[in-house]
C-alpha cells in the first residue's frame, strides 16, 4: 500500500509533522537540562539529576528513531555522564557543569538548525576529559584538595555564570518571536504547512521566513487561554445585558442583545474546540516507532490503533507523548520476544501491540497491550530488592500486583544490556511522573507468557464527554452517554402492565425481564424538590454500569450534548452522586451523576441482571411491545413500521433522490439507493411544499438495501405487537394496532417491496418460480440444488420455530407457511427444548432465535447438540446479531447456518438447503447436482 | 498574642450586621456578577455554585454556617470572596464588600470567652475600631467549613 505515490507523500506529510514536534519538544527538554545544572550549581540534589537525565534519555530516544546521528551520539555520552552522576560516581563539580552547559548548548544549535554540519566531536571528547578527570584520582581525595582552589575560583565563576543567565534570558525573549515549544497550531487546513515541510525536503523546525503561511497560523497557548478566559468573562456580561434588556423592557435592544447572545456563545465554542486535538495525532507517530523498533531489534510485531477520534485537551495530549512512548518501547523490548522465541512457544511469529482510547465512566482510558512475554514476576521482586527498592522482609508478603507494577519506581530496570532502546531504567518512572502530574494513573497488569496490559486512566479534567441532558426539578443533569443503554418512553396506560414490586423495590418490565427502576426525584434531599408529590413516572433511561443495571425516570430528557467536564468542589462531591460538573452551552449548570452514587443513594441492592422471573414471563411476552416508528401516510393515516426491520433512518434533501429509469434514486453511502414510495407522489409532495427535507428509512431485503420514502415522521416509540391481521387491505399494510386508543396501520415493508420490485422483476423476465439459487452460503464450492417449490413437497417438512417477539414469529410462521412447511411454535428456548426432548415429537429443523429469556439460542443448540437424537437435526439461528463473535460461537454450539432477520428469501433458501443438504436426510428428496 | 510582625492587609465585608476582613493575600478575586446556581444536594454550608468563567465553584453560605443569617432570600445580590483551600477554589458568599484595611498585628486579639458562635473556630480572632468590632477569618478553615473531617 505504500507503493503508491499518494501514501508516500502522506508519509513524508507525517514525518514531517512528527519531526517538527519531536524538535519543539526536545528543545524544551534542553531548556530543562540549563535549568536544573544551574540549579545543581547550588549544591547536590537528586531530583535536578534525575530530572536532567530524563530530559537527555528523551532527547536521546526520540533522536534515535528519526535517524538524528549526531545529536543521538552526543545526547548518548551526555545521558552516561548523568547515569554515573546519579549513582554518585562522579561528584557534579562546577568545572563540570561549565562542560555540561556547553554541551547543551551544542546539542541545542544541532537540533534547531538540522542542516548544519556541526562537529560533535569536540564536544564529546571534551566531556570525556572531564569525566576520566573525575574518576582517575580518587574522588574523595580530589574533592577534597579541589575545595581550595573551588573556592577562589567560586566568585569568578558566579560572575560568569550570571552573565551567562542574562544572556540566556535576552534569547529567550528573541525566541518567543520564533515558534517555539508551547504553541498549538490552529488551522484550517493544517496540512498544507505540513505539506510546505515535506517538499523542501528537510523540514525546519524555526523557519525564518514566516510568509509561507496562508491559512495556519501558530498562536502560542497562553494567548489561547487568555481567550478561553474572556470568553468567560463576555458570557456573564452577556447575561447582565440580557437581564438588563429584559427588565428595562427595552424594545430596541433586544435584536441586538439576541445578537450579541449568539455570538458569545458560538465564540466560546470553537475557543474551547480550539484546544481540542484528537488523540491520532499523537498516536500517528507510533507506527514508524515500532517500524523503526522492529528493525532495530530484530523483532516482528505490528501495531493497531483504535479510537484514535477520541478528543483530549492540547495539554493533556501533549503530556502524554512521552509516557506513550516509553511504554510502546518498552513492551516492545521487553514484552514482545524475538519471532523464533515466539514460533516456539506456540504463538505468532508477528506479535501485536494494541493501542486504544476510549472514553469510560466519564473518564479518558488508554490501553496498551502486548501479546508477549509478560512480566516476570520472580525476576521483578529479585531485581527490586537487589536494587534496594523493596526490603528483602517485605517481599514475600507483596501481592502479584504489587508486584508488577514495582516496574514503576525509579532506577528499576530488569534489562540485560543497556541499549539505546531502552533499559537504564528511567522509563518507566517517567512514565509514573508525567501521567501523575497530569492527574492520571497508570497500572499494569501482566500474566507471565500471555502478555501484559498498561492501563492508563486520564481525569475527567478538561475531557469532554458526550451526554444526555436531563431535567428533574429544575435541575439539570447530564448522563455520560457511555451509561446509557437507551430511553424508554411510557403513558400511564403502558405503565399498568409494566411495573412491578418485588421486595418493596419498584421494578419496570424490560426485554423480559424485571429492571429495578429508581425515581430521581427520590435521590434528591427534599428542599431540592419542587414538589412533594411522587415523581410520575414518563421518561426512563437505562442505565448500565459495571455492576448496576437501572432504569431511571426522570422528567424530561432535553438534548444530547458534548460537555467538557469540571470536578466538582470537595464540598458537593461528598454527596457521592454528583461527579462532575458542566457549563452547557447556554451558560447553565449541569450536574454529572455518577450512576454508581444514583445507585447507592437509591439502596439499590447489587443486582447484575435484571431478575427473570417464571411468572412474570408469561404476562411479558403476552404485553410484550415493540419499538416502532410512526409516520403519518399520504392519506393522512398514521403508520408503523416495526423499528427492528429497518437498518436506519436517513434525514435527506428531497432534492437528492433523483429519477431514473423510472426508480428513484439516492445517493447513500457512496453507493445507490433505490427507493420506493409507499403512496406514489409522496416526492413530488414534498418538492411541491418546498419542504428541506423528508426522511428515508432503509432497510434489507434479498441483501440489497432499499429506501421507503416517508415524508413525515411521527414519533418512534414502543407499540403492542397485539395485532389484528387482515389480509384484505392494502399490500402493504399486515395488520392494525392500538397506540393510543387510535388505529395505526401497521406496516409489512418485505411485502410491500416484494410487490414493487417483483413488477420491474417480472419485466425483466426473471419469474421467482425457477430461480436457481446457489448454494453458495453454506458451501461455497460445488454444487447447485434445486430449491424451487416444485422440485419438492416441502409440506413433508416441519419446522420447530423459537422466537419470543410475537411480532417475529408471526411474520416468520407467515414467511414459513407461504413456503409451505409445518411450522411449530414456541415462545422461547425453553419451551422448544420441552418439545425437542420428548422423543416422539419429530421435527426436521430447528429455527431459534438467539437472544430469548429461559433458555437463549447458544444454549437451545448445545443441550439439542448434546442429545445424541437430535445431533443431526439442522439449526439455523435467526437474529440481529451479526457480530462475528456470535457467529462463531454460533458454529461452534453447532448451529449449520445464521441468517440475519429479516429477509425472506435468504431464510427460506437456507431452511429449504438445510434439509436437503443437511446432515439429517429424510428418506425421498431430490437432488440435483451439478 | 502576636509578636509584632507585618501589619495585616484584610479585605473585609459585611454578613447581616458583622464585619468580617480575610487577608488579601489568601483571596484570588472577588466578584459581583456571578449568577448563584442552585445544587442538588442538602448541605447548610453550600449555598450553591457559581460559574465563574467556566470554572464552577462551590459557595459557602458562611452568614449560615456562623449562626448568623438565614439563607438568603431570592432576589438579594450577594457578592462572592473566592479563596484558595486546599481542595481548589472555594467562594463565600458575602452581603456587601468593603475596603482593604491595613491592621498593625500587635490590634488583632483573642475572642472573649463570652463570644459564641457556631463554628467560630474560623475566627482567628477580633479588632476593635472605631466603627465597630471587625472578626478576622482564618481562610483555610473557613473553606473547610461543611466537609466531613477525613479520619
Amino acid at each position: 500500500m505504500s507503493d503508491t505515490p499518494n501514501a508516500c507523500v502522506k508519509q513524508d506529510e507525517e514525518d514531517a509533522e512528527i519531526f517538527a514536534e519531536f524538535i519543539t519538544e526536545s528543545l524544551a527538554n534542553l531548556a530543562l537540562v540549563d535549568q536544573n545544572l544551574l540549579l545543581l550549581e547550588h549544591g547536590p540534589n537528586q531530583e535536578s539529576v534525575n530530572e536532567l537525565f530524563r530530559g537527555v534519555h528523551s532527547v536521546k530516544g526520540s533522536a534515535g528513531f528519526l535517524k538524528m546521528d549526531s545529536v543521538q551520539k552526543l545526547a548518548h555520552e551526555f545521558e552516561t555522564i548523568f547515569d554515573h552522576v546519579r549513582h554518585n560516581r562522579i561528584q557534579l563539580n562546577s568545572e563540570g557543569i561549565d562542560v555540561m552547559l556547553r554541551v547543551n548548548d551544542v546539542l541545542r544549535s544541532l537540533l534547531e538548525t538540522p542542516t548544519a554540519k556541526i562537529d560533535i566531536q569536540p564536544s564529546i571528547q571534551e566531556l570525556k576529559r572531564w569525566e576520566l578527570a573525575q574518576s582517575s584520582s580518587g574522588t574523595l581525595e580530589r574533592s577534597e584538595c579541589e575545595t581550595q582552589s573551588l573556592e577562589t575560583d567560586v566568585n569568578a565563576r558566579v560572575d560568569m555564570i550570571i552573565n551567562e543567565l542574562e544572556l540566556s534570558a535576552t534569547q529567550s525573549v528573541a525566541t518567543l518571536s520564533r515558534p517555539h515549544n508551547s504553541e498549538l497550531e490552529i488551522s484550517a487546513a493544517p496540512k498544507t504547512e505540513i505539506a510546505g515541510h515535506g517538499s523542501n525536503g528537510t523540514p525546519n523546525a524555526s523557519p525564518k521566513s514566516g510568509n509561507a503561511h496562508d491559512t495556519s497560523i501558530r498562536v502560542p497557548v497562553a494567548v489561547l487561554e487568555e481567550l478561553v478566559t474572556l470568553a468567560g468573562e463576555l458570557v456573564l456580561s452577556r447575561n447582565q445585558l440580557l437581564r438588563m434588556i429584559d427588565s428595562a423592557k427595552l424594545k430596541g435592544f433586544v435584536g441586538i442583545g439576541a445578537r450579541i447572545d449568539q455570538v458569545t456563545t458560538a465564540m466560546q465554542d470553537s475557543i474551547m474546540s480550539a484546544r481540542m486535538q484528537q488523540v491520532s495525532l499523537l498516536f500517528n507517530r507510533f507506527p514508524r516507532l515500532i517500524r523503526d523498533l522492529n528493525q532495530k531489534l530484530g523483532k516482528r510485531c505490528r501495531l493497531l490503533i483504535e479510537g484514535g477520534d477520541v478528543e483530549l485537551d492540547k495539554t493533556i495530549l501533549e503530556a502524554l507523548a512521552d509516557p506513550l512512548t516509553h511504554l510502546l518501547r518498552n513492551s516492545l523490548d521487553h514484552g514482545i520476544e524475538l519471532p523464533e522465541k515466539r514460533v516456539s512457544v506456540g504463538k505468532n511469529a508477528e506479535g501485536t501491540l494494541q493501542l486504544k482510547a476510549f472514553h469510560e465512566g466519564g473518564k479518558v482510558r488508554i490501553i496498551i497491550e502486548d501479546d508477549g512475554a509478560g512480566v516476570n514476576r520472580d525476576r521483578v521482586l529479585q531485581k527490586a530488592v537487589e536494587r534496594g527498592l523493596v526490603h528483602p522482609d517485605m517481599a514475600p508478603r507483596m501481592s502479584d500486583r504489587e508486584i508488577v507494577n514495582l516496574i514503576f519506581k525509579p532506577g528499576f530496570s530488569t534489562a540485560e544490556v543497556v541499549s539505546d532502546v531502552s533499559g537504564r531504567g528511567v522509563g518507566m518512572d517517567v512514565v509514573r511522573t508525567n501521567i501523575e502530574r497530569i492527574g492520571g494513573t497508570v497500572d499494569v497488569e501482566s500474566e507471565l507468557g500471555k502478555g501484559a496490559r498498561v492501563h492508563i486512566t486520564l481525569p475527567l479534567t478538561l475531557a469532554i464527554i458526550p451526554s444526555w441532558i436531563v431535567q428533574q426539578d429544575d435541575f439539570r443533569f447530564a448522563i455520560p452517554e457511555a451509561a446509557v443503554i437507551e430511553f424508554i418512553s411510557l403513558t400511564p396506560s403502558d405503565l399498568k402492565g409494566r411495573l412491578e414490586c418485588v421486595n418493596d423495590c419498584e421494578t419496570i418490565r424490560w426485554r423480559g425481564g424485571l429492571l429495578p427502576l429508581v425515581r430521581l426525584r427520590e435521590c434528591l434531599p427534599g428542599r431540592c424538590r419542587t414538589s412533594s408529590r411522587r415523581q410520575k413516572i414518563n421518561k426512563v433511561v437505562v442505565i448500565e454500569t459495571g455492576i448496576f443495571q437501572f432504569g431511571l425516570a426522570v422528567e424530561q430528557v432535553c438534548d444530547p450534548e458534548h460537555v467538557v467536564v469540571k470536578p466538582v468542589g470537595e464540598h458537593l462531591g461528598q454527596c457521592g452522586y454528583l461527579e462532575g460538573v458542566a457549563v452547557l452551552g447556554d451558560g447553565n449548570v449541569a450536574f454529572i451523576l455518577g450512576m454508581q452514587g444514583v445507585a447507592e443513594k437509591a439502596k439499590l441492592g447489587v443486582k447484575v441482571e435484571p431478575v427473570p422471573d417464571e411468572t412474570v414471563k408469561i404476562d411479558v411476552s403476552r404485553n410484550e411491545s415493540q419499538a416502532a416508528v410512526i409516520i403519518r401516510r399520504a392519506n393522512g393515516n398514521t403508520a408503523a413500521i416495526p423499528r427492528m426491520v429497518l437498518q436506519r433512518i436517513e434525514r435527506v434533501d428531497p432534492d437528492r433522490i433523483q429519477k431514473s429509469n423510472g426508480m428513484l434514486i439516492m445517493p447513500y453511502r457512496d453507493q445507490q439507493l433505490q427507493v420506493i414510495e409507499l403512496d406514489s407522489g409522496i416526492l413530488n409532495h414534498v418538492r411541491e411544499q418546498h419542504r428541506d427535507h423528508c426522511y428515508v428509512a432503509v432497510f434489507t431485503i434479498r441483501e440489497t438495501e432499499i429506501g421507503l420514502l416517508v415524508s413525515e415522521i411521527l414519533d418512534i416509540r414502543d407499540i403492542s405487537t397485539t395485532v389484528s391481521m387482515n389480509e384484505t387491505v392494502h399490500r402493504a399494510v399486515c395488520g392494525t394496532v392500538l397506540i393510543d386508543d387510535v388505529v395505526v396501520e401497521l406496516l409489512d415493508v418485505y411485502a410491500f417491496a416484494d410487490t414493487v420490485l417483483n413488477k420491474r422483476l417480472k419485466s425483466n423476465q426473471l419469474a421467482e418460480s425457477s430461480t436457481r439459487v446457489s448454494s453458495s452460503v453454506a458451501q461455497p464450492d460445488v454444487q447447485t440444488v434445486d430449491l424451487s417449490d416444485s422440485a419438492v413437497d416441502w409440506s413433508r417438512f416441519t419446522v420447530l420455530l423459537a422466537e419470543d417477539t410475537p411480532f417475529f414469529r408471526n411474520q416468520v410462521r407467515k414467511f414459513l407457511e407461504l413456503s409451505r412447511f409445518q411450522v411449530l411454535l414456541t415462545d422461547d428456548g425453553g419451551q422448544a427444548w420441552e418439545f425437542l426432548s420428548n422423543p416422539s415429537n419429530k421435527v426436521d429443523l430447528l429455527l431459534t432465535d438467539i437472544e430469548m429469556p429461559v433458555l437463549d439460542g447458544f444454549e437451545l443448540a448445545l443441550k439439542v447438540r448434546s442429545t445424541p437424537r437430535l445431533q443431526d437435526m439442522p439449526i439455523v439461528a435467526i437474529t440481529s446479531l451479526h457480530t462475528g463473535a456470535a457467529q462463531r460461537r454460533g458454529r461452534d454450539v453447532g448451529i449449520d447456518d445464521w441468517q440475519i432477520k429479516l429477509d425472506r428469501d435468504n431464510l427460506t433458501n437456507s431452511i429449504r438447503r438445510q434439509l436437503i443438504t443437511g446432515k439429517r436426510q429424510p428418506m425421498n428428496y431430490v437432488m440435483e447436482t451439478t | 498574642m502576636n509578636k509584632p510582625s507585618k501589619p495585616h492587609e484584610l479585605m473585609t465585608f459585611e454578613i447581616a450586621e458583622y464585619v468580617f476582613g480575610i487577608d488579601i493575600n489568601d483571596i484570588q478575586e472577588i466578584n459581583c456578577h456571578a449568577v448563584l446556581s442552585r445544587v442538588p444536594v442538602d448541605y447548610d454550608a453550600v449555598a450553591g455554585v457559581i460559574n465563574l468563567r467556566g470554572e464552577v465553584l462551590t459557595v459557602l453560605a458562611l452568614g449560615r454556617l456562623l449562626g448568623i443569617k438565614s439563607p438568603p432570600t431570592s432576589g438579594e445580590r450577594a457578592s462572592y470572596v473566592v479563596v484558595k483551600s486546599t481542595g481548589g477554589r472555594v467562594a463565600i458568599a458575602v452581603d456587601k464588600l468593603k475596603d482593604v484595611e491595613t491592621i498593625p498585628a500587635k490590634e488583632l486579639q483573642n475572642l472573649p470567652a463570652n463570644f459564641q458562635l457556631p463554628n467560630q473556630h474560623v475566627v482567628r480572632g477580633l479588632v476593635q475600631r472605631q466603627s465597630g468590632i471587625l472578626l478576622v477569618l482564618d481562610s483555610l478553615r473557613t473553606a473547610e467549613l461543611g466537609l466531613v473531617q477525613a479520619v
